[in-house]
């Protein structure tokens, strides 16, 4: 005879068996939470993950610490240091001076693969140089070089051993490797062996090379330290403890707290998403085990009258949830992951080379954790219950709430059939109240998500954006790596007579450009003075960004600072018009274009603060540029669309605007910064292929931008992020539904012996139908009332307010999702009362009034 | 030897006014080996008194002792353990596990102590109870009779001080009734097992060895 080794397990294995339909739903709930949870864990980790690359990429290497010019000495003396973890050495021999890579700064090196792989410059394919031959450049460089990617190809660099001589040396290699070049670093490297090193650098003595400030045969050092915080401290330990004085050391700004922050700031949405989640999830499965626990309680007492205790039957019902997590939690881990290799390329973009996918394997056990936590802290309460059920009662106990408190009903309505739908569902409040919430969390936050996505406001987003239908860009001023060039050929005669051209050409207006240097007068500096004295100006600038602060002394010093001077015309002059553009002043556009007036820029936007003094000119001084005086007219807001750009390494404090005719007189060779254009509507793609084809034909480097292009990229990017909103709060949403699904479905499945009472006392089976959809209708009525309740406060108050500090955003009130999932929740709470009923009309009343077990 | 006594025991419903007494005063007491039957009418208390001699129910007052347990100082964890140790329980509705087969509704009680059963015995009982070909059956695949009888061997499985059936025949025919007496009779003649039994049905409470009747909550000689 079998010998049944444990009986609790016997029961537990066997009563999973038996509720195979409840137990269903309650692993698919486990299964959609689980799922959730994974896809946000995902999406949050890969945010996280691309944000810090994004930012490693950007500083240019993943070492914690750097330290630059070093002699061999002095890097073993570093290395030993017990809080250097490993560390990467390069070699520097010069920079290539090739003709073909003006604009981009190639490093000739040597490096360990430590350091190539902390400068995200380690051959992918090939390998490092390893005898004096070898070279293994980027791409960005072989592009410039207009070398194919291929390995074994002849490379010949020239460069210059000392700095300050104009000696060039000719160096040819052969490609041992190449990789990716990394476009958001400044410079791109070239290694090559430590052989050929050694061969240029024999007789050069580091310590003379550091002192002649010769970079030829000095060493940089990449250093990870066992912990990333503090790392100025850290650095600072470092060089005290080894007694080593001047050497310059770099902090990767990857690693700060700002950084971090950043990070935390796009991650806290998702935090929000998974305390939803967690609701939702307890919402369903709390409710699932509350009912099962209900209809299963006369099992339960029976087994209590033979003796098994409270702590067993807790074990009975957890080795149940076991298995249910078992099953819904690994697929849920599954389908989650996937769900988040969808997500994540939609949600984060602005990633050079595609946003990666983190496959954490933090993820999955937190995931898992969460979703394991959630079931438990449902299944606590419904346990408890099992576990307390006295054997008398249970054996007693029926599904409806004994423990009514109202001892009397007053009421001479009789047994109406709307009357009876609404006492049955107050039967069971807390499920009742359960369900409801359930429901409306998914409604609300639908709703929510749909008014904050809907308050976007394109046109709002251009006017900020751009001025006009068209601009055409001087390729110096397109990149953030590129000075401007005030004589740049992109935007050339025949360009512009093409644009001139165009069909339904309404307005175009010229942005010309020189940098000037200008004496700083007294009462300029004074009012240059105030600004940067209030508030503490110049001292939180001074933490931020020293370079500029000291830019501001020598100004204050010298009474003289670099300016900008712009020549405009045309639409950009209608631009000013408009309001919120002039800060101070009145502008003129007739008055401004007889040549005597000027207008300067103030150094805020269009704030909706208090006028201050702005760090210029005030209305009415003279101000005298290349000789001539001219009036200050206005004061005008800084229009990014216009001054955008980078205009060299001194820090300008002033702009002025003049005429594009005056300008053109005092600089004639000066070419177009800018050319902004409207077209009317109907010409608007033909505009743009002119430009594309222009672009394609004739000069690869002219850039341009358009407001139809750049609304559509915008909206493609917003319409990514709000799919993830959507995608949770669907999910959430049919949850909602499930657990009304499953709620009614027990609720008409337990009470069938009820109302085959009913029945055999006269209730017609279109009664006991009409009755059975009365409570469907009331489940839907309520959820409908609180949702649309819940959901306008949380879209006239939470969304508002969010929506608010936004300057790409109109609040719009809507409750749209809502009134069109109505009709659907409706529906189903017709529907699956109906379904059930029709199910228990199989049964005769005499075998449901019989049925017992 | 005195293997039950109940002493004063008197169990209340409700508050006042509306007071039910459903015992009052009641004092028995039970040999080891004795088949007792308690009979009374509908309302009468008799199954209250069960439930108090079994650990399912507290008295409002009085104590009761099984086997030198006083059940009024147990926990309910401790009432649980006693009861599956030293009760064994036959209902009228037999009240078998409907996920379980026979044998593992026999020997559950013992497992669910964590003991293994003596086979020997239990082979004894099932075969005495005539269940050998039911071993692996479903309790739903049996007939009311044969239910009762798992029930009854689930009872003596575990050696019992005593074995506490409610009305065991309330659902089966005259004749089944009959053998399922006649089985308990057996069963407490040859295992020498005390019975407590209870019925309305005089005839059957005729078969026991005593006979105790109660009336309104109150022993009626």
């Amino acid at each position: 005879m079998k010998i049944q080794k444990n009986i609790i397990h016997t029961l537990t294995k066997r009563s999973f068996l038996a509720n195979k339909g409840r137990n269903l739903v309650a692993v698919f709930a486990v299964f959609l939470t689980t799922l959730m949870f994974t896809a946000l864990f995902v999406l949050s980790k890969s945010i996280e993950e691309n944000i810090q690359e994004m930012n490693l990429k950007m500083a240019g290497n993943r070492s914690h610490l750097t330290f630059n010019y070093l002699t061999d000495e002095e890097i073993s003396r570093l290395t030993s240091h017990r809080t250097v973890t490993s560390w990467g050495k390069s070699i520097v021999l010069g920079i290539a001076e090739n003709k073909e890579l003006i604009g981009r700064q190639v490093e000739i090196r040597y490096a360990d693969e430590a350091y190539a792989e902390s400068t995200f410059s380690l051959p992918t394919t090939g390998h490092l140089p390893t005898n004096e031959a070898e070279i293994a450049l980027d791409t960005i460089t072989l592009d410039h070089l207009g070398l194919p990617y291929e390995i074994g190809q002849e490379v010949t660099l020239s460069w210059r051993k000392d700095l300050s001589s104009e000696d060039y040396t000719t160096s040819s290699f052969i490609l041992s490797g190449y990789w990716e070049g990394n476009i958001a670093a400044m410079a791109s490297m070239a290694w090559v062996s430590e052989d050929f090193i050694a061969r240029e650098c024999a007789g050069t003595d580091q310590k003379t090379q550091y002192e002649n400030g010769q970079y030829l045969g000095m060493s940089m050092l990449h250093v990870y330290v066992k912990d990333n915080k503090n790392l100025e401290q850290t650095a600072e330990q470092i060089l005290a403890d080894i007694g080593l004085t001047d050497v310059s050391y770099g902090i990767n700004i990857a690693y700060s707290a700002a950084t971090s922050h950043s990070i935390i700031k796009e991650i806290v949405p998702m935090l929000l998403c998974m305390a939803l989640v967690f609701a939702s999830g307890y919402l369903i499965i709390y409710n699932i085990f509350q009912i099962s626990v209900s209809a299963d309680i006369r099992f339960y007492g029976r087994l209590k009258t033979l003796g098994v205790s409270a702590k067993q039957l807790r074990k009975i019902l957890y080795g149940q949830t076991n298995r249910i997590c078992l099953l819904g939690i690994p697929a849920g881990l599954l389908c989650g992951f996937l769900l988040g290799m969808v997500l994540v390329p939609v949600m984060i973009t602005g990633i050079e080379g595609g946003a990666t996918l983190s496959a954490n394997p933090y993820i999955f056990i937190g995931s898992a954790l969460f979703a394991y936590l959630t079931v438990l802290i449902s299944c606590r309460k419904p346990a408890k219950i099992a576990g307390k059920v006295s054997p008398m009662e249970a054996l007693r106990y029926t599904d409806t709430g004994t423990n009514n408190k109202h001892k009397t009903k007053k009421s001479a309505n009789g047994a109406k059939i709307p009357m009876m739908a609404l006492a049955n569902l107050g039967r069971n409040k807390k499920r009742t109240f359960t369900v409801i919430c359930s429901l409306t969390l998914g409604l609300v936050l639908l709703s929510a998500i749909y008014a904050k996505n809907n308050s976007f406001d394109l046109d709002k987003y251009m006017s900020q954006k751009v001025i006009s239908d068209f601009e055409i860009k001087d390729s110096s001023i397109a990149t953030n790596f590129s000075v401007y060039n005030p004589y740049g050929m992109t935007i050339s005669k025949k360009l512009t007579e093409q644009v001139e051209a165009l069909d339904g050409l309404e307005s175009t207006g010229r942005l010309y450009c020189q940098m000037i240097s200008h004496p700083v007068g007294d009462k300029l500096l004074a009012n240059i003075q105030t600004y940067y004295n209030a508030n503490e100006r110049i001292s939180s600038i001074e933490a931020i960004d020293p370079a500029y602060a000291e830019s501001y002394y020598e100004m204050l010093e010298k009474k003289e600072c670099s300016a900008i001077l712009y020549g405009i015309d045309g639409l950009i002059l209608d631009v000013f018009s408009e309001e919120n553009h002039i800060l101070d002043g009145a502008f003129d556009k007739e008055k401004f274009l007889t040549g005597n007036y000027v207008l300067v820029e103030a150094a805020t936007g269009a704030e909706e603060k208090e006028r201050e003094t702005q760090p210029t000119y005030s209305i009415g001084d003279l101000v005298d540029i290349n000789g001539k005086s001219y009036e200050v007219m206005g004061i005008v807001a800084n229009i990014y669309d216009i001054t955008e750009g980078i205009n060299g390494d001194d820090v300008s404090f002033l702009s002025f605007y003049l005429p594009a005719n005056v300008f053109g007189e005092m600089y004639p060779d000066n070419t177009l910064r800018k050319l902004f254009f409207n077209v009317s509507e109907e010409q608007e793609a033909e505009a743009e292929q002119m430009l594309h084809d222009y672009r394609d034909e004739v000069d690869q480097s002219m850039a341009y931008a358009s407001k139809s292009t750049l609304a559509a990229h915008y909206k493609e990017q917003t319409r990514a992020s709000s799919i993830t909103g959507f995608a949770i709060s669907i999910i959430i949403a049919f949850v909602g539904i499930l657990n009304f699904a499953n709620s009614m479905v027990t609720a008409i499945v337990s009470r069938q012996k009820e109302f085959a009472m009913i029945q055999s006392i006269g209730m017609t089976k279109r009664q006991l139908r009409s009755m059975l959809i009365g409570e469907g209708l009331l489940y839907a009525g309520i959820t409908l009332i609180a949702s649309y309740i819940f959901g306008a406060l949380a879209v006239a108050i939470g969304v508002k307010m969010i929506v608010s500090t936004s300057w790409t955003s109109t609040f719009h009130f809507t409750l749209l999702p809502l009134v069109l999932c109505t009709p659907v929740l409706l529906a189903f709470a017709v529907l699956i009362p109906y379904l059930c009923f029709k199910n228990l009309e199989k049964q005769s009343i005499v075998e449901r009034l019989r049925a017992t077990d | 030897m005195k293997i039950l006594s109940a002493t004063h025991l008197t169990k209340q419903y409700g508050l006042a006014p509306n007071i039910v007494k459903a015992l009052d005063d009641v004092s028995i007491s039970i040999e080891q080996g004795e088949f007792v039957a308690i009979i009374g009418t509908s309302g009468s208390g008799k199954s209250t008194l069960l439930n108090m001699l079994g650990g399912l129910d507290r008295p409002s007052q009085g104590s009761v002792k099984v086997d030198h347990f006083d059940l009024g100082k147990l926990k309910d964890e401790e009432l649980t353990v006693f009861r599956r140790q030293r009760i064994g329980f036959i209902f009228q509705n037999y009240n078998l596990v409907p996920i379980l087969n026979v044998y593992e509704n026999i020997v559950m009680p013992i497992q669910l102590d964590g003991k293994t059963p003596d086979e020997k015995f239990i082979n004894e009982i099932i075969s005495l109870l005539g269940l050998e070909k039911k071993l692996y059956n479903m309790p739903n695949t049996l007939s009311g009779g044969q239910q009762q009888r798992v029930a009854i061997a689930r009872a003596l499985a575990s050696k019992p001080a005593i074995v506490l059936a409610d009305e065991p025949t309330g659902n089966l025919d005259s004749k089944t009734s009959d053998e399922v007496i006649e089985l308990l009779r057996v069963t407490s003649q040859k295992f020498n097992q005390t019975i407590v039994m209870i019925t309305h049905n005089p005839e059957i409470a005729m078969r026991a060895g005593r006979t105790i009747r109660i009336e309104d909550g109150k022993i009626a000689g």
